[in-house]
């Protein structure tokens, strides 16, 4: 599914607040400005983000049986693009607002948990995919 | 969502407590935005409404130092704090806090593990330390240890140990294998309890109970303190480890897997925490429902009868293992096989017997092994947009309880629409019945409907003398109020220790139906 199509299917579910379409994403202390026209990201910064991929979303998001997320995500796009690493058509304002909503059975990760820079670069490695099994 | 203050703080005083908060925490670690930072500190799962949970902040403090300056903000505004660990106590609430406007807590940013001590085999951590912290760091020291995890691996080892939380290894009693106790109390006191009250204590992880009352259990499911350390008991690998299964045939078979495992259980033939479950949670966790049946209400016995077969499960399904050098697990084996064997239609499965491709026994296994895993939530894919709230009464373990609590939920269910999924978790006197009330997150009516039949449970169980072991923050005072012998003998009890430990009120109130004097209503 295309990316428009998509937000526009979450927005029938009312997941998407008029924030993300207006692209800020994010008020007060910690507001940043959304970047979907963003420069490409740093090594660095793609390492940090596929630490935090591994830390955080493997357990429900890896490819093969077992995993929830990859079960679910498999029922609205196919088997080949359930697993997050295969996916080449994420972005970082989308993988910001799902990662800090939740959508279906995954719930929201926490400003605590998961720092807004920490979220960056996941939001950086995954969007930069798809990322084939065994290779970097 | 829109913003929300705290109970009886306006405005001008909260904007002064937020800064005194980012004084103390940093001003990155104080959250207040209702668009962007505070969503995920919603419940994700709730059948009420979001804005009854909506908190007004979140505050998360790195160490005991600042937790204790964090305290001493909110001692001054008067401003309720809800205490959350990792975080994922999710079918109970999740990080939400029981009313709007309180300031979460979260504690997740302390997240050490402090020791792992390999030859008496246990660990001490913090509350942001999750199963999955735990396991991998105890691979990475190629420890011999292993954890005792809950179906959700990303759950919390101290949190789900106070809230009296199973595992699936024969350490799965979390409350049990807890020893020592760290509490950092609503006036700022640091409390160690048991052994660690001894300064130099050589014993603070090895025994319970220390001198004088054991206080431990009053900070499990309380809002008497805030637990910031824990021992617990790891363990060790066993020389050997052969999960199985055994199929059931007939509904009815409920009532005979019960006798049988009874005395198995008391014998400590099947040490583990034990599983009978329903054949639809197994089938969930590897098709949903759509694939199946596409008409409204429960699905009919015709279809869950083409499910058993294809999926090679039973109407009930128990879990178990052997654990220990091989010639004792030979011969725990046949006696456990024989006493089940003598339920006709039993199969008995080992792991060579189950499909590859099975998710429910491969995820069984895991957690009998004590692996963290999240397979368990691929229950609620049994329905678009499925979200749960777990219903959990305690039962005896004989055949006529079992039969009656699970008549007694499916029955209801079925009436209300559901499909009834549940399962046993047996110990060596009881077993918590959880029933996994799954509903359409998105579906404002069917999440009335459930919300509904959980208090139609609630009511029917505790006229049947059952009650619940633990619950969601929306449920919290109606199972309260079911513990009233004696004039709520118990109840008025918690409220004297917590007005006498925590006379500001500002720990959790509400949780487990204790309210501060400032915040009760109908009772003095």
């Amino acid at each position: 599914m295309k990316v428009a199509l998509l937000l526009k299917s979450m927005m029938k579910q009312r997941l998407l607040g008029a924030v993300l379409i207006g692209g800020i994403v994010g008020a007060g202390n910690t507001a940043y400005a959304a970047d979907a026209a963003a420069v490409p990201a740093s090594p660095a910064i793609l390492a940090q983000g596929e630490a935090v991929y591994q830390h955080y979303c493997t357990i429900c998001h890896e490819r093969g049986l077992g995993y929830p997320g990859t079960e679910a995500l498999g029922f609205l796009y196919g088997k080949d693009k359930a697993a997050l690493a295969d996916r080449d058509n994420l972005v970082p304002d989308f993988v910001r607002y799902i990662v800090r909503n939740g959508r279906g059975l995954m719930p929201g990760f926490r400003m605590g948990e998961l720092n807004n820079q920490e979220l960056d670069a996941l939001a950086a490695y995954l969007s930069a995919g798809p990322h084939p099994a065994g290779k970097k | 969502m829109e913003a929300v203050l705290p109970p009886g703080i306006k405005r001008e005083q909260f904007a002064a407590l937020v800064a005194d908060l980012q004084k103390v925490v940093g001003r990155e670690h104080v959250f207040t935005d209702a668009q962007w930072e505070l969503p995920a500190y919603n419940d994700a799962y709730l059948t009420t409404p979001a804005e009854l949970h909506q908190p007004s902040a979140a505050v998360a403090p790195a160490n005991v130092e600042e937790l204790q300056r964090v305290l001493e903000v909110a001692r001054h505004y008067k401003a309720p704090l809800w205490t959350v660990s990792t975080g994922k106590n999710f079918a109970y609430g999740g990080p939400a806090p029981r009313k709007a406007g309180y300031i979460v807590l979260d504690l997740k940013r302390m997240n050490r593990i402090l020791e792992v001590n390999e030859k008496h085999g246990y660990a001490v951590v913090e509350p942001g330390v999750s199963y999955l912290d735990l396991y991998r760091h105890l691979q990475k020291i190629g420890s011999k240890l292993w954890v005792d995890c809950a179906a959700p691996g990303w759950g919390g080892v101290l949190p789900n140990m106070t809230e009296h939380g199973v595992g699936y290894t024969p350490y799965g009693d979390h409350v049990t294998m807890q020893c020592g106790m760290q509490v950092v109390m609503a006036d700022g006191t640091i409390v160690n309890t048991g052994m660690g009250a001894l300064p130099g204590s050589q014993t603070s992880h090895l025994y319970k109970y220390g001198f004088g009352p054991s206080v431990d259990g009053l900070f499990t499911q309380s809002n008497f303190g805030v637990v910031t350390q824990i021992g617990i008991w790891l363990m060790p690998e066993p020389p050997g480890y052969r999960p199985y299964m055994i199929t059931f045939e007939k509904e009815s078979d409920l009532h005979a897997i019960t006798e049988v495992l009874r005395p198995l259980k008391v014998n400590m033939l099947v040490p583990a925490v034990a599983m009978t479950v329903e054949m639809l949670w197994e089938a969930a966790v590897q098709v949903t429902r759509r694939d199946y049946y596409t008409g409204k209400g429960p699905i009919p016995d015709s279809v869950r009868k083409k499910m058993r077969s294809d999926l090679k499960i039973g109407a009930w399904n128990f879990y178990g293992a052997l654990y220990g050098p091989p010639p004792m697990m030979d011969n725990t084996w046949e006696v456990v096989r024989d006493a089940f064997a003598s339920i006709p239609g039993a199969k008995f499965y080992f792991d060579e017997d189950r499909p590859a491709d099975d998710a429910a026994w491969q995820y069984r296994k895991k957690l009998g092994a004590g692996i963290p895993n999240m397979t368990e939530y691929s229950v609620m894919n049994w329905i678009p947009n499925g979200a749960h709230i777990d219903f959990s009464p305690i039962s005896p373990v004989t055949g006529d309880d079992a039969t009656k609590q699970y008549e007694l939920i499916r029955d209801r269910c079925n009436k209300a629409g559901f499909d009834y999924c549940g399962e046993f978790a047996v110990g060596w006197r009881d077993m918590h019945h959880i029933f996994c009330l799954t509903f359409d997150r998105y579906d404002a009516k069917q999440k009335a409907r459930a919300n509904k039949l959980f208090g139609e449970l609630v009511d029917a169980a505790a006229a049947a003398g059952y009650g619940e072991y633990r619950t969601h923050i929306d449920f919290m005072d109606r199972i309260a109020g079911t513990y009233n012998w004696n004039d709520s003998a118990l109840l008025r009890m918690h409220e004297k220790v917590k007005d006498a430990v925590d006379p500001s009120g500002i720990l959790s109130p509400g949780k487990m139906g204790i309210w501060p004097k400032s915040m009760r209503k109908g009772r003095a």
